[in-house]
């Protein structure tokens, strides 16, 4: 009585931490690193299409007017509310807001070099407006440049994530320990009851039946529910991940490719730019998997309840046996 | 039993509140050195650490400057940290969060006044760049024209012989992204210092010397006649490190580079070789520029770091590294003690200078200095605008306050 009673307890906690330390991991990637590394990704995304809209607006001459423009502003107004998103979800610790900090100095440097260019630009000195907005340009692109800074963010964020999906809880191990000790649990139940058939001369005990069966319902639960834990994250982080980031690195490419252009007087594609709206809905799949990676059926309550049932009703039918025994 | 109970709770207290405050056994350095500057930096500090017992945790970020100052608004500065210029010393000097250190190589340079209105020495110059220096190619300048460059005790005479190696004498190129202007500056900085003399250089770095003075003046026509002169083009563009590379590549390429004893590692990176320097004519002054120690936190191990740095010993650890680029300011270390013949040549001439300065444009206030950085670019763009630009910038320094 007291090993089903015992192996029961330790199945509940094998389960329950795999169960628990799974939905740790995804928590983490739902609320922190898959956020995280997306808002980097914008930021990025962002500030390349101001580099192509300063570039625009000084090469067709609107800047003699409106300076680098509506949509410049509005490209930096976005990757300053990503960058503020990263510093609220502070997943780096004190090395990650050291390395926020330094980018939000470069982003404010950035933001004064346009500015210098367009009063450059205004007070009749084109070359030197030119000169500025090239700075501005090297400073987001060089080789320790702002850009190399948020890119370094986002690769952070990104390992986070991807060492969340490789995590031991969503490893073999832990799932086959869990599940052994849930058929060990299962064997002792069918043993104990063979036995006692065996010695009183009843052929089943229906309460050892019981939690039999419902031992082995809630196996097939656990592992059910394990599995698609697992897989929904696999998906988020192999398949909706990437495709977020694709979204993000063609508008990337494109931003890139005109301000190269624009830098050296060629003309440029007017399309493409910053699409927030595109990137939303490349996000959405990502959601609902991490939502579906986050959804235990039911399974934190019923493991509990279930596992105290199978103890229940396996101690009680040895009882009852023993109790006639003692009659 | 429960005296003893209470007695080991105690203890257990009090040692880990004797553990948890640091200031024994470790010091905090901030710097923006990363990459090979940063290996050189930690091999001194290894030694420090070797000697000492006391641990080193060095914290290295290009942002540097940003972070300090975050850190200081926080409330948790480091033990220490590499000052980006004279300037930034002064105004943290001035506001308290300095505290002054013993007296070092460098002291005098490093010098300001702090919250009680007296002048101390706030920081050691840890490392410092060697600037009045015009580099060439040993095999780009024939053996007279070298000699008759040399023989020049004046910018004239230096300008006349110059104009004869060609259609393009100098190389110029004042890019530097967020910096950009700057190589002009020490252009301005050491005809003003070889040409005015050190009294007008003090004056003017310190504000008290008008820049539409006569002698400043002067100093930006002449910076006028060297850009009128090179036969650059896309100055304002071409990188500061790139800008004396043609003196290898081309042969049609500028023979002349202004330029401080850190560019070498920059020839030596575009596959130069060969390269000499000059010093700047007119007098026996050396202008430096130089990465400053100060202590924000006054702890015994932060004295002893500061202490060790400043010794002959731990400066020759850093200046034997090859292409470290960096100079002592301490005597005691013998011009013998570096790498090569053309770093020798550079230690004798800093520590043979009757004068030497600190950068001017560094040790001004932080406006004044992005002011005249601005100013250099715009004069390039338009040398025609040189009263407007003077005036500019004196309005500038009329309306700051430069900190002593």
């Amino acid at each position: 009585m007291g090993l089903t009673v015992g192996l029961a307890l330790v199945f509940w906690l094998a389960a329950t931490s795999v169960l628990l330390g799974g939905q740790d991991a995804v928590g983490s990637v739902e609320d922190k690193g898959a956020p995280a590394y997306i808002s980097a990704r914008t930021a990025h995304a962002a500030l390349s299409d101001a580099d192509r809209a300063a570039w625009r607006s000084f090469r067709s001459g609107a800047a003699q007017l409106i300076g680098p423009g509506q949509e410049f502003r509005d490209d930096l107004t976005t990757a300053a509310d990503n960058l503020a998103h990263i510093a609220e979800l502070d997943a780096g610790g004190a090395a990650g807001r050291d390395l926020l900090r330094a980018v939000n100095a470069q982003v404010v440097t950035y933001q004064g070099l346009v500015e210098q260019a367009d009063a450059a630009y205004r007070e009749g000195l084109e070359p030197l407006g030119f000169a500025y907005l090239t700075y501005a340009s090297d400073l987001l692109h060089g080789q320790d440049g702002l850009l190399k800074g948020i890119d370094e963010i986002a690769e952070r964020d990104r390992r986070s994530v991807h060492e969340e999906r490789h995590s031991a809880w969503f490893g073999a191990a832990a799932v086959s320990v869990t599940a052994a000790i849930g058929v060990v649990l299962l064997a002792v139940l069918v043993y104990v009851q063979v036995s006692m058939a065996r010695r009183f001369r009843r052929l089943v005990n229906p309460p050892l039946l019981a939690a039999s069966v419902v031992l082995a319902g809630l196996l097939v639960w656990t592992l059910v529910v394990f599995a698609q834990v697992g897989d929904a994250l696999a998906e988020a982080h192999d398949r909706e991940l990437p495709g977020v980031d694709r979204v993000l690195q063609s508008q990337i490419g494109t931003a890139d490719a005109g301000s190269r252009a624009l830098r050296v007087n060629r003309p440029a594609d007017q399309g493409g730019g910053l699409d927030v709206v595109a990137v939303d809905a490349a996000q959405r799949p990502l959601d609902a998997r991490l939502a579906a990676a986050g959804d235990t059926e039911g399974l934190m309550a019923g493991l509990p309840l279930l596992t105290l049932a199978v103890a229940g009703l396996a101690a009680g039918g040895v009882w009852l046996r023993l109790r006639e025994f003692w009659r | 039993m429960t005296v003893r109970f209470l007695a080991v709770l105690l203890l257990l207290v009090a040692s880990v509140s004797a553990c948890g405050s640091g200031d024994e056994k470790s010091v905090t350095v901030l710097a923006s050195w990363t990459g090979p500057e940063a290996d050189a930096f930690q091999s001194v500090l290894a030694q420090f650490e070797k000697d000492t017992g006391i641990e080193v945790d060095y914290t290295g970020t290009r942002d540097a400057r940003a972070v300090l100052a975050s850190e200081l608004h926080n409330g948790h500065p480091p033990d220490t940290a590499v000052l980006a210029n004279p300037g930034d010393l002064r105004s943290y000097a001035a506001s308290g969060a300095l505290r002054p250190v013993g007296g070092g190589a460098g002291s005098d340079l490093t010098t300001a006044t702090g919250p009680d209105g007296a002048r101390h020495p706030y920081g050691i110059v840890v490392k410092a760049a060697v600037k009045s220096l015009i580099w060439y190619n040993q095999a780009a300048i024939g053996p007279d024209l070298r000699a008759r460059l040399a023989a020049q005790t004046g910018w004239d005479g230096f300008a006349k012989a110059a104009a004869e190696i060609g259609p393009k004498p100098w190389c110029l190129g004042f890019a530097d992204t967020s910096n950009s202007g700057w190589p002009g500056t020490d252009w301005i900085e050491d005809l003003i210092l070889h040409e005015a003399g050190p009294g007008p250089y003090d004056a003017w770095a310190s504000g008290r010397l008008p820049w539409t003075s006569d002698e400043v003046r002067r100093a930006w026509q002449t910076f006028g006649s060297v850009i009128a002169a090179s036969g650059t083009s896309d100055i304002l563009l071409t990188g500061y490190g790139q800008a004396g590379t043609p003196m290898a590549t081309d042969a049609q390429g500028c023979r002349l580079d202004h330029q401080g004893s850190f560019i070498t590692a920059f020839y030596s990176q575009a596959g130069g070789s060969g390269f000499d320097f000059l010093p700047f004519p007119g007098g026996q002054a050396v202008e430096i520029g130089g990465d400053i120690l100060g202590m924000f936190r006054d702890t015994p191990s932060a004295r002893r770091l500061v202490a060790y740095l400043t010794t002959a010993r731990a400066q020759q650890i850093w200046i034997k590294r090859r292409g470290s680029g960096a100079f002592s300011l301490n005597r005691d270390v013998p011009p013998g003690a570096y790498p090569d013949a053309v770093s020798q040549r550079i230690a004798q001439a800093l520590t043979s200078a009757k004068v030497v300065r600190f950068d001017a444009s560094d040790s001004m206030p932080t406006v004044m200095a992005a002011a005249f950085n601005h100013a250099v670019l715009e004069f390039v763009a338009d040398p025609g605008r040189l009263d407007k630009i003077l005036t500019a910038l004196d309005k500038v320094r009329r309306t700051t306050t430069f900190p002593s």
